[in-house]
């Protein structure tokens, strides 16, 4: 009786240690169980927060780029988006000024349509599962003091919709952005657009007023029918050199004169920017053109005078040819200012660190003595 | 005596019941906690390598993004850029072995070790119409 009552005892401490144990096992394997699904529900949530977080951050990167890029192309262009408009151009540059018509780029909404094409190429590039769109509108606007950008880009919200978790935010990223742009743009604007007479007239008519050459002359001749001083003649009795060296020297001059103007520009903006003007030879062209007026006196005896020997005092009659001399200068130079302040991953053929630089063509002087195209 | 050994066996299987029955209290109390603990850790170092990779994309050094700097060395190639990056990565990752690369380019590796915590993210490149983007990944792993 004794041993039945330990016997079922032991088997009842044993049952008991068997429940205990599958008991804690089972419960260890569902709460074991349960935190994994915990975690990974979690991970996952803070990954998918995370994502949208990196979408966020890399369309705001994108849009860096997309203005860098857009900067560089439109700069590169004269302040135009691929294909120049309303402005007559040279080697695929646009002209800002001809002689006294001036064209101006809408550089600011070309800046705003190229960053935007960029900034689509961009988006759509990006492979995730959240759903974004591509942006419809994109302005950039200067700051009050020209040296910050503020370029929005307009898009649907950004949504991701998952079945633990919903995220929508505004899919508008806006971007204040460091950039000399603007003043890069004005110094072109205001010492080659608005600015009358242009530095290039300015410099031709500097340069006619400083060679000494002299605007009227005078050469008298004795009674001969069969022939008249030329215009050239007078031009070079009265300036000591033929009508071919003065405008040699005018367009020496001018390229000289040019050199100064750069330099002047240079020591004017040089903190920000680098300023090169530049030309071949045939783009500086001068003229000297000849108003003259002889004398007719009397033919008849002065025909007779010289057919008698010691003619000039026969008669007593002399010839004299009047002339006024005019010169004209014209001067075609690419303008290019650099912005010299800070370098951007650009692409060119290859991505590299460049300078941003605004190309574009003046023509002007006193006569149109080259053709704007 | 024969009734002292029943009492005596009484006692033995108290006590067993009791240490069973404190054993399967204790026992999924501690298996859980341990469980817990790893869990926290992991999460804690998933998290944080993640933190790491947003960091990346969130600091600026020079007035220019972490980011930038990070897609302008890798395209241009200028490895020594980002040297200003390890101690701000060695205090944010808070182990001496982490790896980052971007396009199987290492622009840091720090310690050999087995990789267990990951985080990736796109990188946007600078403008290129061949190649707009890239994927960076932060690997962390524990040193031994």
């Amino acid at each position: 009786m004794k041993g039945v009552s330990t016997a079922l005892m032991v088997l009842l401490v044993v049952i008991l240690s068997v429940i205990t144990a599958i008991g804690t096992y089972f419960f260890i394997l569902a709460s074991n169980l349960e935190n994994v699904r915990r975690s990974t529900i979690e991970r996952g949530i803070v990954a998918e927060i995370n994502e949208v977080e990196f979408l966020k951050q890399n369309l705001h990167q994108a849009l860096d780029y997309s203005f860098y890029q857009s900067k560089y192309d439109v700069a590169g262009l004269g302040g135009y988006n691929k294909i120049i408009t309303n402005a007559p151009k040279h080697n695929n540059l646009p002209y800002w000024r001809t002689y006294g018509d001036t064209f101006m780029p809408q550089y600011i909404g070309n800046l705003e349509d190229r960053t935007l094409e960029i900034y689509n190429i961009y988006t759509n590039s990006i492979k995730t599962d959240i759903i974004k769109s591509e942006a419809s509108e994109l302005t950039v606007e200067k700051s009050a003091s020209s040296t910050y950008a503020s370029v929005t880009a307009f898009s649907d919200p950004i949504k991701l919709e998952k079945p633990n978790l919903t995220i929508e935010e505004s899919g508008t990223i806006k971007e204040i952005i460091q950039t000399n742009i603007f003043d890069q743009f004005n110094v072109g604007k205001v010492n080659f657009v608005d600015t009358n007479p242009d530095p290039i007239l300015q410099t031709v008519l500097d340069t006619i007023t400083d060679s000494g050459l002299e605007g009227i002359g005078t050469l008298t001749y004795h009674c001969n029918p069969d022939r008249y001083p030329t215009d050239e003649e007078v031009f070079e009795d009265t300036n000591g050199m033929p009508i071919g060296d003065a405008e040699y020297l005018i367009k020496d001059l001018i390229k000289n004169n040019i050199a100064d103007l750069e330099n002047n520009l240079k020591l004017k903006y040089g903190l920000n920017f680098d300023i090169h003007l530049s030309f071949i030879d045939d783009d500086i062209q001068s003229e000297v053109e000849t108003l003259c007026k002889h004398s007719s006196g009397d033919s008849d005896c002065c025909y007779k005078c010289y057919d008698d020997a010691g003619a000039e005092y026969c008669c007593g009659t002399w010839y004299e040819s009047f002339c006024k001399f005019h010169y004209f200068g014209a001067a075609r130079v690419l303008v290019s200012i650099t912005d010299k302040t800070k370098t951007y991953a650009v692409y060119d053929g290859t991505t590299d660190l460049r300078n941003i630089k605004l190309n574009f063509y003046v023509v002007s002087g006193n006569k149109e003595l080259i053709n704007s195209n | 005596m024969v009734k002292g050994q029943a009492g005596f066996e009484l006692l033995i299987m108290g006590v067993m019941v009791v240490v069973a029955m404190f054993i399967a209290g204790l026992l999924p109390t501690a298996s859980v906690k341990t469980n817990l603990d790893k869990e926290a850790i992991f999460e804690y170092k998933y998290n944080k390598v993640q933190h790491t990779l947003l960091t990346l994309f969130s600091i600026t050094h020079d007035e220019k993004k972490v980011s930038e700097l990070i897609a302008e060395n890798f395209t241009i190639n200028k490895p020594s850029d980002l040297e200003f990056l390890k101690p701000i990565l060695d205090k944010e990752i808070e182990t001496k072995c982490y790896h980052i690369v971007v396009d199987s380019k290492a622009l840091f590796f720090v310690g050999g070790c087995d990789v267990k915590y990951r985080a990736n993210a796109t990188l946007i490149l600078p403008y290129n119409p061949n190649k707009l983007v890239e994927e960076i990944t932060v690997d962390t792993g524990d040193i031994s």
